[in-house]
């Protein structure tokens, strides 16, 4: 818009109307051309001469005449400019005036002429004037609209210019605030996060927890120490003791060991699962495998409480971990038994859509419905205020409840106060043709194992010997020592190559087992097998442990396992050797 | 309305095709006589430069150098055996709608056989245009001679005036258009 209205105005500004300055000028012309002439008359010799010019001054005067036809001059803006009109006024009262002179043929004389040629004179000033002044309309016209033109160019850049500090500012403004807002809601979410974080902890114990968590590894490491050692000796007392009663009194200090230790390993069971050190392994496995074993394993203590306990045959399959899942089931079915007074505890599992259920039912007290969730958190226990320690530690459904999450297993109880519990697992149903086709047995091993050298790196004198006897039992050559260094020189000065090196995992002088072992594979230069043997339950250390990337025990070791590990592992390279 | 548009653009068609007989005619004339009348009135207008027909002989730009060129020189009469062509309209230098009768340019440059359409006038009072490749042919742009069915004098800005047909063809209107309309012209130069 602006645009077209400033091409009108030039336009307007160019357009002089018919030309006003071309008027001007010609009427100039004619006006000196009609002086020339008439001086060229007036300065003619002879009548002759005069009569020849005359022609050419009367056409002179026709050509004024003319151009004052059509002299019109005023504004682009159609102002009249008063002097021009007032010229054009005297200019055709001149041209009236002496029109009778020119209209005769005949030439007249110099007298009349005289005037006239002062006429022309001064109306040539006059036009002059006329001239300057239409200029300067004309120049004043076009500065004012220049001006104006001028003021709306710099209105138009200031204008520009604004919106464009404006709109810079506004998006600058839009980004920080954007930025802010970013900021602030990401803040929001750390602190949300935090906040949920801690709430859970507070919620779950967490925070309690992890403050018993060191608590327990540190006594669980000074608990665990002496009961190992205990162990071993009973286990290597069994077939020394003659007297009678001696192997009955000795199977209860077994038993006794047995059940300190169970324990412990549920408090370690506990520390392993929040160290996250327990990872999953699933695989396809007959449901009916499971049970078999657990039903062996509860039924004898199931008859003795007189409680009906059955679990019912099943064909199908599961996709989970064996060795956890037997876990939860155990936990789950030990304690159903140990509720229950009378009555029954059964074992179901029924296949619907992707997932298996398994049910755990019991006709025990069942629980008050404000203790349902409660019964899920450590060292809760129903009915046993006084903490009678037969019934157990009451970790088994804290256990079961860390496994299920672990597992991805969906848990639910229902209960009703006095008429029973049932425990509900959602398990992954699996596939047959993904169970492997030869489920590894155990091999079924001797116990002689041909005198492997075995070093043992312990700091206990205790631990030393026990472990000396045991593996003495089958055959194996030990040679213990009480550091890593001891056992560097032992291994030099006998020109030693164990075929085993277990060490303790928390050794003298902050020193630890896995760098006991390295020293003494840098020493052989060679990748002697080894196992670590640690008391230590608490998560960090657990971790730790696992880290090194040596075969992991946690003591109390019952001596059997211990026996079966060390086997295991002396049996790898014969294997290898046979194979190749 | 319609009709009489009809009427005539039948009419003008006829004029073109009498227009087209007499020039041919005159061209006919003029191939076995290049050589023009000569004028018997007074010469009021001069046409040199690049033509085929001549009637006379003219000083270049009325040097004293003495050199010659043809050229055509015409009177009254000889402009009025031309076909006559009248246009009304109005001008920015007369009053109300005026009758302009007079010589189709194009018609009068094919008279004296211009050879072609860059060209210069002048006029009495010394004021001169060039006018280059302007639609003679198109337009009926006459040289008059007659303004509202009288012969001009000087002094009413004749005797002959160049004259665009402004109102019947409003695109004309331009600024080389207005300039072109020479008034009291006597000399067209054919370049």
């Amino acid at each position: 818009m602006v645009m077209v209205n400033i091409n009108h105005t030039r336009l307007h500004l160019q357009n002089t109307k018919e030309g006003a300055f071309n008027y001007i000028l010609q009427a100039d012309r004619s006006f000196d051309r009609l002086n020339y002439s008439i001086h060229d008359y007036l300065s003619a010799e002879t009548q002759a001469q005069k009569q020849a010019i005359w022609p050419q001054l009367k056409l002179r005067f026709d050509l004024i005449w003319s151009t004052f036809q059509v002299f019109d001059i005023h504004l682009p803006s159609g102002q009249r400019l008063d002097i021009a009109d007032d010229f054009t006024a005297n200019v055709k009262l001149f041209l009236s005036q002496y029109d009778p002179v020119f209209s005769s043929n005949q030439a007249p004389a110099n007298a009349q002429l005289q005037p006239i040629e002062n006429r022309v004179r001064d109306l040539s000033t006059d036009l002059l004037t006329v001239g300057n002044n239409v200029f300067a309309s004309f120049n004043v016209f076009r500065d004012h609209i220049a001006e104006r033109m001028e003021k709306l160019y710099q209105y138009f850049w200031v204008s520009a210019l604004l919106l464009l500090i404006t709109g810079s500012a506004l998006v600058t403004q839009l980004f920080r605030l954007n930025n802010r807002s970013t900021r602030l809601y990401n803040d929001a979410q750390n602190s949300k996060a935090r906040l949920a974080t801690v709430v859970e902890e507070l919620r779950s114990g967490k925070r309690e927890q992890k403050a018993k968590d060191s608590f327990l590894a540190a006594a669980s490491h000074d608990l665990r120490q002496p009961l190992h050692a205990l162990g071993l000796f009973v286990s290597a007392l069994e077939n020394k003791v003659k007297v009678p009663d001696g192997p009955i009194i000795l199977g209860k200090i077994k038993q006794s060991t047995e059940a300190l230790s169970d324990l412990l390993n549920s408090l370690l069971d506990l520390s392993r699962l929040d160290a996250g050190v327990v990872e999953p392994s699933p695989g396809h496995f007959y449901c009916s495998r499971l049970f078999l074993m657990l039903h062996e394993e509860f039924k004898e203590v199931a008859d003795s409480s007189n409680i009906y306990f059955r679990i019912e045959h099943s064909d199908e399959i599961a996709f989970t971990d064996y060795i956890l899942l037997e876990r939860i089931l155990r936990n789950l079915i030990d304690n159903a038994i140990t509720h229950t007074k009378q009555g029954k505890v059964v074992v179901s599992c029924t296949k619907q859509k992707k997932y298996l259920h398994i049910e755990v039912l019991d006709t025990g007290p069942g629980i008050p419905l404000d203790e349902q969730e409660a019964i899920f958190s450590e060292y809760y226990q129903l009915d046993n205020p006084e903490r009678d320690r037969s019934k157990g530690l009451g970790l088994g459904l804290a256990i079961v409840r860390r496994l299920s999450d672990l597992l991805g297993i969906e848990l639910t109880m229902r209960s009703q106060f006095g008429e029973g519990t049932r425990f509900l697992l959602k398990v992954p149903a699996g596939q047959a043709s993904d169970i492997p086709v030869n489920a590894i047995e155990p091999v079924e091993q001797s116990n002689d194992l041909n005198g492997a050298l075995v070093l043992v790196i312990d700091d206990e004198q205790a631990v030393r010997d026990g472990m000396e006897l045991l593996l003495k039992k089958i055959n194996c050559t030990i040679v213990a020592v009480e550091s890593g260094e001891a056992a560097q020189q032992v291994v030099v000065e006998q020109s030693l190559i164990p075929d085993l090196v277990i060490a303790d995992y928390r050794l003298r002088e902050g020193k630890t087992g896995d760098e006991a072992v390295e020293l003494v594979r840098e020493e052989l230069n060679l990748d002697i097998p080894a196992l670590i043997v640690t008391g230590d339950t608490s998560p960090e250390r657990v971790r730790d442990a696992s880290e090194s990337g040596m075969r992991l025990l946690h003591k109390p070791v019952q001596p059997e396992e211990l026996v079966k590990v060390v086997e295991s592992f002396l049996s790898v390279p014969e294997v290898v050797a046979d194979s190749a | 309305m319609k009709n009489k548009t009809a009427q005539r653009v039948h009419f003008r068609a006829l004029i073109r095709l009498l227009q087209a007989l007499i020039i041919s005619c005159v061209m006919v004339f003029s191939t076995y006589a290049s050589e023009l009348k000569q004028p018997t009135g007074p010469v009021l207008l001069e046409i040199s430069g690049n033509l085929s027909h001549h009637n006379t002989k003219l000083d270049i730009d009325r040097q004293e150098d003495g050199q010659e060129i043809n050229a055509v020189a015409l009177d009254l009469k000889m402009l009025e055996t031309l076909p006559a062509e009248t246009i009304r309209t109005k001008t920015p230098w007369t009053e109300g709608v005026v009758e302009f009768t007079g010589v189709r340019l194009d018609v009068l440059l094919n008279f004296v056989g211009a050879e072609s359409n860059d060209l210069l006038f002048q006029a009495l009072d010394e004021y001169s245009v060039e006018a280059s490749n302007e639609p003679f042919e198109s337009f009926p742009i006459i040289v008059a001679y007659k303004r509202n069915g009288k012969y001009m004098s000087v002094r009413e800005l004749g005797p002959l005036w160049i004259m665009y047909p402004f109102d019947e063809f409003p695109e004309l209107n331009t600024e080389q258009s207005r300039a072109n309309c020479v008034w009291q012209l006597t000399n067209i130069t054919v370049k």
